[in-house]
């Protein structure tokens, strides 16, 4: 263990104490900072009585359905409106007009709409996670080596198979970086619509936490939502690797 | 010499390889609207067996470029005719496959994927058979052998452009359209792509169309080397070498074609 991981240590490390610390000596009322060990406590009591991985698992399947479906619609609308005139002239007015719109501010349309289940929180994180998706995508596929095309065709590749094969393969760093933003858009998305409409889920847990007065689980539910965040890009960025080895040189 | 097709060739063509014939094509374009037309190609025959192999030589811009352009079918003539085997080119298609000086490998293939890239198209996906022995057989034609699973980042210049030559290969083309492909390699990476690119025309027997600016490189490939004039282009020559290979650069009957070619393109300044 070098110098650097200790000095790195250091702070993260004064901060729990001094938070510890000034709780339990009652500098600041524990009712509104609780101490850190009793957060982890809550964690710990979360986790044995179940409700924890009740609420994980709701938040999850929302976003990743959400998330997939807007990848899966968003990589090949994005896609073709790189390669075609038309499908450009169609979809542009719609993404640029709905783009600017957030996401949380058509929540209760959505739950007018969808009702207070799933299907509401999946709708909104699909159309907040459309965006970045397509955008990258048609950057990506704009900016291919025309000879790569040209090659692609001489060979005898058809229109389609120079899209599936050469246009949206040779944009997968581009697309890529468009997945790991919108899956962060994704985790801000889902708990904040949990906050407003919605009878499980992390966001919900946090907020009845909040409107029962129970701090220490305010405090458990953010660290929650931080470390699933933590985690999950850095599982996108394994996945990254994986699919793309030969990307690896451009990466540095 | 090219020995067209036979039982031991790796990769047939398709019935063959193909003649090409070019009667009278012209080619002038307007580079700017309003402005005088430009004359590129001015009026080009020619004829070229089956089977051969035929450098292109001009100055550079001369539109020697152009020509294999038409042929490939990537632009139309203004004039004239190209035909394949008798048929009027209307396009591009994978009976004749270009290479370009700078290889235009797929990044996120390796180089059997990329190989095998037109392999997996559906027009060729039918007859393809096995794959995979295509593969290695064309690897090992290029003298790529266990170089399969690198990708292009990862290879030389001169191994690119033997990747993308096997890549042209895989989808039986009965032309090879070849524009300054060692170009850009060094000068003895060049020198061995030359050998290595007559052993794979004798072993494949392919009509080759190879466009150079080195004039001893197209007297040391060439059945035939068709010197053209500055633009607009029209044949000047069209020389036979009957010299028996392999040749060398030092061989005084080389030298003393090039010397010829190079008063030919000297006089066309």
């Amino acid at each position: 263990m070098g110098r650097g991981l200790l000095r790195k240590v250091v702070s993260p490390a004064g901060v729990l104490v001094l938070w510890e610390l000034s709780s339990r000596r009652g500098w600041v009322d524990p009712l509104f900072l609780p101490a850190p060990t009793s957060v982890f406590l809550e964690i710990w009591r979360l986790a044995v009585g179940g409700s924890l991985f009740v609420d994980i698992t709701a938040s999850l399947r929302r976003v990743v359905m959400g998330f997939l479906i807007a990848v899966a619609v968003s990589v090949v609308i994005g896609g073709l409106m790189a390669r075609s005139r038309i499908a450009d002239d169609l979809f542009d007015p719609l993404v640029e007009l709905i783009r600017p719109v957030s996401p949380l501010a058509m929540f209760p349309l959505a739950l007018l709409w969808f009702g207070i289940g799933d299907a509401s929180k999946v709708f909104l994180i699909a159309l907040a996670c459309s965006f970045p998706v397509i955008l990258n995508t048609y950057a990506g596929v704009r900016s291919i080596d025309p000879a790569l095309i040209l090659a692609a065709r001489s060979l005898g590749a058809t229109p389609w198979e120079i899209f599936g094969r050469v246009a949206l393969r040779a944009s997968l760093p581009q697309i890529f970086t468009g997945v790991r933003l919108a899956w962060g858009i994704a985790l801000i998305v889902i708990i904040a619509s949990e906050m407003i409409g919605s009878v499980s889920g992390l966001g919900y847990m946090v907020l009845t936490a909040q409107q029962t007065f129970r701090v220490e689980r305010v405090f458990a539910g953010i660290i929650i939502i931080g470390v699933l965040g933590f985690i999950s890009d850095q599982a996108l960025r394994m996945l990254q690797r994986r699919l793309l080895p030969w990307h690896r040189d451009h990466r540095g | 010499m090219g020995k067209g097709v036979d039982e031991n060739n790796p990769v047939p063509a398709n019935g063959g390889p193909s003649t090409i014939t070019l009667e009278d094509v012209r080619l002038s374009y307007l580079a700017v609207a309003g402005r005088d037309e430009v004359h590129v190609l001015g009026g080009i025959s020619l004829d070229v067996r089956p089977g051969s192999f035929v450098c292109l030589i001009g100055t550079s811009g001369c539109g020697k470029s152009t020509l294999l352009s038409l042929i490939a079918g990537y632009i139309a003539p203004t004039a004239g005719r190209v035909l394949i085997d008798g048929q009027v080119v209307k396009g591009p298609a994978s009976d004749r496959i270009m290479v370009f000086q700078h290889p235009t490998l797929f990044p996120w293939c390796t180089a059997a994927e990329n190989v095998g890239f037109g392999l997996r198209l559906r027009v060729h996906k039918a007859r393809s058979g096995n794959a995979e022995a295509t593969i290695d057989t064309l690897l090992n034609l290029v003298g790529l052998k266990g170089f399969g699973d690198r990708y292009p980042f990862e290879l030389s210049g001169g191994m690119r452009q033997r990747v993308e030559i096997a890549r042209a290969l895989a989808v039986r083309p009965r032309v090879l359209l070849m524009d300054e492909p060692f170009g850009a390699l060094d000068a003895l990476s060049r020198l061995s792509m030359q050998r290595e690119m007559l052993r794979i025309w004798e072993d494949t027997g392919k009509t080759v169309v190879f466009v150079t600016h080195d004039i001893e490189e197209a007297v040391v490939l060439g059945d035939t080397v068709v010197v053209l004039s500055q633009r607009p282009a029209t044949v000047k020559e069209v020389l036979d070498v009957a010299l028996p290979r392999p040749r060398l650069r030092e061989d005084p009957k080389v030298v003393a074609l090039a010397r010829h070619i190079a008063t030919l393109l000297e006089a066309s300044f």
